[in-house]
């Protein structure tokens, strides 16, 4: 099981493919993005690309839709939205069809176990049905 | 005046002796055979190499239905009503699974051609043990993006056009990922992400996802296939976000990379599990019928058009009874 603490604040918790943009700027990062997640993909990591940092995991059994969380990527990102706001190569969009909005009103933690996702606030997205 | 120095020049030419003529003819030759070699070596446009199914243009013979009682409804109908008839006859049978079990039939469906143990991954072409491992190595890509099948939720237990093996393909974790829910655009070698936002996927799987998304368009009618605003991702996992794409090149694309084995066996075995088949990889012909405004005339081939004639069939009558004696 690994871990990360959370800030108070609003999160968007989806599809990286939803949240890079697909214009150059956006798949130049996203080509990054599983440059490095690869290395690792079992791990539940905390990752920083060119000045955007976020969270992401791979899911048990790849693309699917997870207790309203909606992937083609077999991975799932959480990214603080008010840290990144400004940031044009990224989709912020609140209450996405598809996404997670998650507001955190105080400090937190999110843990992924087994390719589960469980957030302080009691939500969770199990992405394993082999795990009960 | 002084009297000019110039003199004309004399242009008196030296005569070749027969052994210089023969090494210019030697030379000649040779130059012109290294320029045939590189202008066929050299060219970045290379001819497609279509089956022997395929015309020159590469549109694939109509077949005769003749003892094929699946598609025996299909008899002389092309377009939109033979849209509706595939429609009608993939969906009569169809006993699709749940997302959960698609795990283990993909064990069986997507094994190599000539294997018991091993699956092949689209894309790329990667070898995985057939064998479930928890999504370390493979897992379930949607060839029709799971949030372009107008899908709002997929649990498990569900079964829907998100769960159809057709659309489900063995890939690896990593090549799933930079496929994500983007449609597919132009390119050439590898499978790779394109400039445009799209996706190509490789040389040798571009006509296997062409006639998969065929199959998804004609089986699940609200599905749409287009050229236009695929970019746009504001509707995804709705009924208003089902476009893929790019319609026109997954058209040249069946006819570039044609049926495979491999793809042959994968639609026998679904065909055994889920109880349907994808007409385009038993009758390729009907894309040309359906999407390119063909005529089944368009489509016969060269000698059956002659047996047609009369004349010609009691020529070849002749001929066969000759042969016979």
């Amino acid at each position: 099981m690994t871990s990360y603490k959370l800030k108070a604040g609003t999160y968007l918790v989806g599809d990286p493919a939803l949240i890079f943009k697909k214009d150059e700027a956006g798949t130049k990062l996203t080509q990054e993005l599983w440059n490095i997640f690869y290395q690792d993909a079992n791990q539940f990591q905390y990752l920083t690309l060119d000045g955007i940092t976020f969270y992401i995991t791979r899911t048990a059994e790849g693309d699917g839709y997870y207790q309203g969380v909606g992937t083609d990527t077999g991975t799932i990102m959480i990214i603080h939205v008010e840290e990144h706001i400004h940031d044009q190569r990224l989709n912020l969009i609140l209450h996405r069809r598809g996404m997670l909005t998650l507001e955190l009103p105080e400090n937190g933690f999110v843990e992924v176990d087994h390719f589960n996702i469980y957030f302080s606030n009691g939500q969770n997205i199990r992405t394993n049905s082999d795990v009960v | 005046m002084a009297k000019s120095s110039y003199r004309p020049r004399t242009t008196r030419r030296r005569k070749r002796t027969p052994a210089q003529q023969m090494l210019s003819l030697v030379v000649l030759v040779i130059v012109a055979i290294i320029a045939y070699w590189l202008s066929q070596n050299t060219n970045n446009d290379p001819t497609p190499t279509y089956s022997a199914d395929q015309n020159e243009e590469g549109f694939y013979y109509y077949q005769s239905l003749d003892g094929d009682s699946y598609y025996q409804s299909t008899e002389n109908v092309i377009g939109q009503a033979l849209k509706n008839e595939l429609h009608d006859i993939v969906n009569e049978d169809k006993n699709l699974m749940t997302y959960a079990d698609v795990r283990q039939a993909l064990e069986i469906v997507d094994l190599q051609v000539g294997s018991s143990s091993a699956l092949y991954g689209i894309y790329d072409g990667a070898s995985f043990p057939a064998s479930w491992d928890g999504g370390a190595t493979w897992n379930r890509e949607h060839v029709w993006p799971n949030s372009r099948l107008g899908l709002e939720r997929v649990e498990d237990y569900q079964r829907n056009q998100a769960t159809d093996l057709h659309n489900l393909r063995a890939s690896s974790v990593s090549m799933n990922s930079s496929k994500s829910d983007r449609f597919f655009s132009e390119g050439s070698g590898e499978a790779t992400t394109t400039s445009d936002g799209g996706f190509y996927p490789g040389d040798d799987h571009r006509g296997d996802v062409a006639r998969i998304v065929f199959y998804m368009a004609v089986t699940y009618d609200f599905l749409v296939l287009t050229d236009d605003d695929l970019l746009d991702e504001s509707n995804h996992y709705s009924l208003e976000g089902t476009k893929m794409g790019k319609l026109t090149l997954l058209l040249e694309w069946h006819k570039e990379d044609p049926v495979s084995s491999f793809e042959r066996e994968r639609n026998d075995r679904i065909f055994d599990l889920q109880g349907n088949r994808n007409p385009f990889i038993d009758r390729p012909e009907y894309v040309h019928l359906i999407w390119e405004d063909k005529t089944i005339g368009d489509l016969e081939r060269p000698d059956t058009i002659a047996y047609q004639d009369p004349f010609l069939a009691l020529i070849e009558k002749r001929r066969e009874l000759y042969d016979f004696l």
